[in-house]
């Protein structure tokens, strides 16, 4: 994609650090060593030579293997489940039930409401009924043809509006809305009697697959102490512990969890190991022995969770020169069978929540009307994928500030540029963005890279024979960095030993974003030794502080504050020792490659950093340092949705050329260019390789993704017929990176996870309609859908 | 899903292939390049308990001509044919090859194996439908030859026996004034199975304008890849050019019989047939007329 790369990057400082503001980790810019270095990531050798192991990897003997016997029906009664026939089979150590389950029969991100093992009724295709362990996979699977369920079919709801509709069949007893909350600024009558342009459209889109290349995996062994011991791909190992506890009714220090490195995740892996450690641990109490649970292909689409597809009718108003005045939205958040990662939990947490404080834009309107509904259907659950909740409300805002600069006879970029968050602005929930606003600084950016008015001025047929058109489209995004729920928090330990080398615990998971190389670069700069130096532990609930879940872009924020903080304990004491030692003040001491030195002399003496170790650990001082993290506290009115919910935003423009064959509706993307602001790369590469990753995403998604689902069967199950773009799908990607430093952040960092997946998706789609007149409202947009939308049109534009 | 288990044989030559797939007596599968009867195998759709290895048999990968007749071995590669093999392969059929899979499907996937399987949209299968190729069937009894409209049966059926092989691929050696061309609708660029797919042949006569014969073959848009009678019909006397292109189109289209599914509905489909077909006369022409 980039084999210029290094021509390409482009890493701009907009701006240092200002002030001081409460619980801030101030840390000096200058001098910076291994942080905004692009070393090479930790994990890259063992993965390029095959040499990493992933779960599948892992030898397999002494374990026994289990499998999950699925309902057929989308919402069914079980009237009874035989299992006799299942047992008898020879291989066979136990087929369970759900009243086998020891503790408590349900699991779930945040509610337990899904059954380990449905008793008494199924809500989608994929619900566990049955559990069997036996000597082999293949046994299992025989065993699964032996078991009878009687099901009595109940009518299903597969649209969020009929869900939620007097009379709709309950899907849970508690009703079919989880959740209803409401966001309220201003007075939207009133925005909407100053504007000129008033627009309603309705913009859908549907489940998406994480297509995560490695199938899910887990495994769960019993300790000879009592302990169960579950391993595999996990993003949260802290929540897969807090669910396996009590479905195994045992305190939650009797389970131990640990992340095998992950083949992708994409929030994906935050619930399924949560689902299956739960089952492998309960069919490893009942046989005292280890089991072990892969997933085929076809059974992670069957059975883990999407992105939550949502239907958003926007009414949008704006005065004749492009200013917003008023935003109105009801979303309808389709959550599925079982609540996962869905409801809100207070003050902002939760996908519909997201949601609804994301969906008016980065942008500054004085009347916002939001109303977003969560409710249960009987389609397989939505989880976390990549930018939570606000992948899908950018699809919607987006479009429709090119559909009013359409109406207005505007320049896309303009509006945006009229309307885009700057510093001091007010946002949706009346939040005051007072500092790292780079949003402006990324349109420029990204405008004068891409080199928008000419090529917007060149869009149109490409060929003589008319068969092509091109076209140009933009978009912008914003992403919190944090998951606002209010108990955000990340604990780190740093032990520092006597020879100068150092162990970094940490819970933070690696799925490929690169968390095990940047976090060990922000422990490096911290304690002033080389990056080789420093060890971490993988995620293991045993040995590393609850850090919270590897989602919402916040690992290298929450955990890279936490490091330092831990670094600042032990360095208490190394400033001490090295202090006696030099005979200088510790407020003069400069730690940096190993070497300890007086700032004011720095061509005088200068200590090792192993001598200092050695020294302070010989007089018992504390070289163990604990550091905890948490956002300054997140604020949002129950009733109004006001207050601030997240602490601070990344921001981003991405702009995208496509050629559209008007004949046939295939799309091309030739051309990209996206530029964020991401307050400080810490590894500039690594951070590419984030942009690349998104951005082919979010063209996926545009292009190509959905899950196909009748009467809530999946129809492309594998990656066959789920497809995702390949390498010949990708334009040439241009990343440019902006620093507006984040006061809040480490060395200024805010998080990038999941941000480029966002605007990538709207681009795209922009870019289609810029090109062929055609606008596809429900994604995705692919040939036939662009085909038709020309049709509607009564063909492409001719000039 | 791991493989389920199996004897594995590598015959020295075709003859003890032959053999060997006569003593197991049905129990046996070709395997050639894999990318089909493995996948099967994997997800438990076929389960043979002998596998005889026919890609280590250097008489299917010989191709060559024979008087005005082209003969490619079966065990060619789509690799090798979509390089050209030194010019030999008609255009049509490299692009077919070259549209097929990911690089390292067409480096294991052959050209028999893409015929045997015979898949409603088949990369190899709807171009060679399009030159009026034909197929060598080989058994202990003889060699017969089949036509390809009657080796396809139903997707995955042919006329192929259990106890033949099938050998070499027979077409007429492509000559001036004669052109072809492949085009292939999907909704990504590679590892795509195509949502239609239209190859076409022509054949000019002497004054460079009229047309002498041509064929347009469709994918997906029947239970097997299909000839298109109508514009076959519509282009056999014709003036070559943007008129006799949309008759053979919508002649095209009208032939089609695609199904609608979750990948994209007949109607669309039908119309994809109509759009592609000009594009791949198009190409032809162009081929035809030496540029």
């Amino acid at each position: 994609m980039s084999q210029n790369s290094e021509e390409k990057r482009q890493v701009k400082t907009l701006e240092r650090e200002r002030l001081d503001l409460g619980r801030l980790v101030k840390v000096g810019e200058a001098g910076l060593r291994i942080v905004g270095d692009s070393v090479r990531r930790t994990d890259d050798v063992l993965k390029a030579t095959g040499k990493l192991k992933y779960a599948a990897d892992y030898p397999q003997e002494g374990f026994l293997h289990g499998k999950i016997l699925r309902s057929p029906y989308p919402h069914a009664l079980i009237r009874s489940i035989d299992v006799s026939k299942a047992r008898e089979l020879p291989g066979v150590v136990c087929a369970l039930t759900g009243g086998d389950v020891p503790g408590r029969n349900g699991f779930g991100a945040i509610l337990p409401d899904q059954p380990v093992i449905c008793q008494d009724k199924v809500r989608y295709i994929g619900d566990g009924v049955a559990l069997v362990a036996a000597e082999s996979e293949r046994i299992a699977q025989k065993a699964l043809e032996l078991i009878r369920v009687e099901y009595e079919e109940l009518p299903a709801v597969f649209d969020p509006r009929d869900a939620l509709a007097e009379g709709a069949p309950k899907i849970h007893e508690t009703g079919n809305q989880i959740s209803l909350d409401k966001l309220r600024k201003g007075d939207v009558e009133a925005g909407f009697a100053q504007a000129d342009v008033i627009l309603e459209r309705t913009y859908q889109v549907p489940f998406l697959e994480h297509a995560y290349m490695e199938p899910d995996c887990c495994w769960a062994i019993p300790q000879p102490d009592g302990t169960m011991m579950v391993e595999g791909p996990m993003q949260a190992p802290f929540a897969v512990r807090r669910n396996v506890a009590p479905v195994l009714g045992v305190p939650i220090n009797m389970v131990r969890a640990r992340q095998i490195h992950m083949g992708g995740g994409f929030g994906g892996k935050e619930d399924s190991p949560i689902d299956l450690c739960c089952r492998a641990a309960v069919l490893a109490k009942h046989t005292g022995r280890p089991v072990r649970i892969s997933l085929e292909r076809e059974e992670v689409t069957l059975q883990t969770c999407k992105r939550h597809p949502m239907i958003m009718e926007l009414k949008v108003g704006v005065t004749k020169d492009g200013k917003l005045t008023a935003f109105k939205s009801t979303v309808y958040d389709e959550q599925g069978a079982y609540a996962s990662l869905g409801p809100k939990i207070p003050p902002a947490g939760g996908s519909h929540v997201h949601a609804m404080v994301m969906s008016p834009g980065p942008y500054e309107i004085e009347n916002c009307w939001v109303d977003a509904y969560l409710c249960y259907t009987n389609h397989p659950y939505g989880g976390a994928m990549r930018g939570f909740g606000a992948p899908q409300v950018h699809i919607a805002h987006e479009q429709m500030m090119d559909e009013l600069a359409a109406e207005l006879g505007m320049d896309p970029v303009d509006i945006r540029r009229k309307n885009a968050f700057k510093l001091g602005s007010k946002t949706a929930t009346s939040q005051v963005l007072d500092q790292s606003v780079g949003l402006r600084e990324t349109l420029d950016a990204c405008e004068e890279r891409f080199g928008w008015s000419q090529r917007s001025d060149s869009a149109g047929w490409v060929d003589a024979a008319k068969t092509k058109r091109r076209g140009v489209g933009v978009a912008m995004g914003w992403y919190r960095t944090s998951i606002g729920t209010g108990g955000d928090a990340c604990g780190a330990n740093v032990h520092v030993h006597e020879d100068g080398s150092v162990i970094l615990y940490s819970g933070i998971t690696e799925m490929g974003q690169g968390a095990f190389t940047v976090l060990p670069q922000i422990c490096a700069e911290a304690l002033g030794v080389e990056l080789e130096d420093v060890r971490l532990v993988k995620p293991d609930t045993d040995l590393v502080p609850e850090s919270g879940p590897t989602v919402g872009s916040r690992s290298t924020t929450l955990m890279g504050n936490a490091i330092i903080l831990a670094c600042r304990q032990v360095r208490e004491s190394l400033d001490q020792k090295a202090a006696e030692m030099l005979g200088v003040e510790p407020e003069r001491l400069v730690f940096c490659g190993r070497k300890v030195f007086d700032r004011d002399n720095p061509d005088g003496k200068a200590l090792e950093f192993r001598q200092v170790a050695a020294a302070a650990m010989a007089s018992g001082m504390r070289l163990i340092g604990q550091g905890w993290w948490a956002p300054p506290k997140a604020s949002l009115d129950p009733e109004t949705g006001q207050g601030s919910p997240y602490f601070v935003y990344t921001y981003s423009t991405h702009m995208a050329e496509v050629e559209v064959d008007v004949q046939t509706g295939e799309v091309t993307v030739t051309d990209y260019v996206a530029a964020f602001d991401v307050g400080k790369a810490i590894n500039p590469k690594a951070l590419e390789g984030q942009i690349e990753g998104g951005v082919a995403m979010g063209l996926g998604y545009a292009l190509m993704e959905k899950v196909v689902l009748e009467n809530g069967m999946p129809q492309n199950m594998s990656l066959q017929n789920y497809l995702i773009p390949t390498m010949l799908d990708m334009p040439d990607l241009k990343p440019l990176v902006l620093e507006q430093t984040n006061q809040h952040g480490p060395y200024g960092a805010k998080g990038i996870g999941e941000m480029p997946n966002i605007p990538a998706t709207p681009a795209v789609i922009n870019a289609v309609a810029n090109a062929c007149g055609g606008r596809v409202r429900s994604l995705p947009a692919n040939p036939e859908a662009v085909f038709w939308a020309i049709r509607e049109l009564g063909g492409p534009p001719q000039d | 899903m791991l493989l389920p288990s199996f004897t594995y044989h590598r015959p020295g030559g075709l003859a003890e292939a032959l053999a060997m797939l006569d003593g197991f007596g049905g129990q046996a599968k070709l395997l050639a390049g894999g990318t089909d009867l493995l996948v099967n195998m994997k997800h438990g759709k076929q389960a043979p308990a002998q596998l005889i290895d026919l890609d280590g048999l250097a008489e299917l990968k010989a191709s060559g001509s024979r008087g005005d007749a082209l003969e490619l071995g079966a065990g060619l590669k789509a690799a090798a044919i979509a390089g050209g093999l030194g010019g030999a392969a008609p255009q049509a059929l490299a692009q077919g090859a070259g549209a097929l899979g990911s690089p390292q499907v067409r480096n294991r996937a052959s050209l028999g194996g893409n015929l045997v399987t015979a898949r409603p949209a088949a990369d190899m299968c709807v171009p060679l439908l399009a030159l009026g190729a034909r197929v060598a069937l080989v058994s202990p009894a003889g060699e017969r030859q089949v036509d390809l409209p009657e080796f396809f049966l139903g997707p995955g059926l042919t006329a192929l026996h259990p106890s033949e092989v099938l050998t070499r691929v027979l077409l007429a050696k492509p000559r001036p004034g004669e052109g072809s061309g492949y085009g292939k609708l999907g909704l990504r660029k590679a590892l795509e199975i195509p949502l239609v797919n239209v190859a076409a042949w022509l054949a000019l006569e002497a004054d460079g304008k009229t047309i002498k014969e041509a064929r347009v073959a469709l994918g997906a848009a029947a239970p097997t890849p299909m000839l298109s009678p109508g514009a076959a019909k519509a282009l056999a006397g014709a003036t070559a050019g943007d008129d006799a292109f949309a008759a053979a189109a919508f002649a095209a289209a009208a032939d089609a019989r695609p199904i609608d599914d979750h990948r994209g509905s007949a109607e669309y489909r039908r119309d994809m047939v109509a759009a592609l077909t000009k594009r791949c006369l198009g190409q032809a022409l162009a081929q035809a007329r030496g540029n």
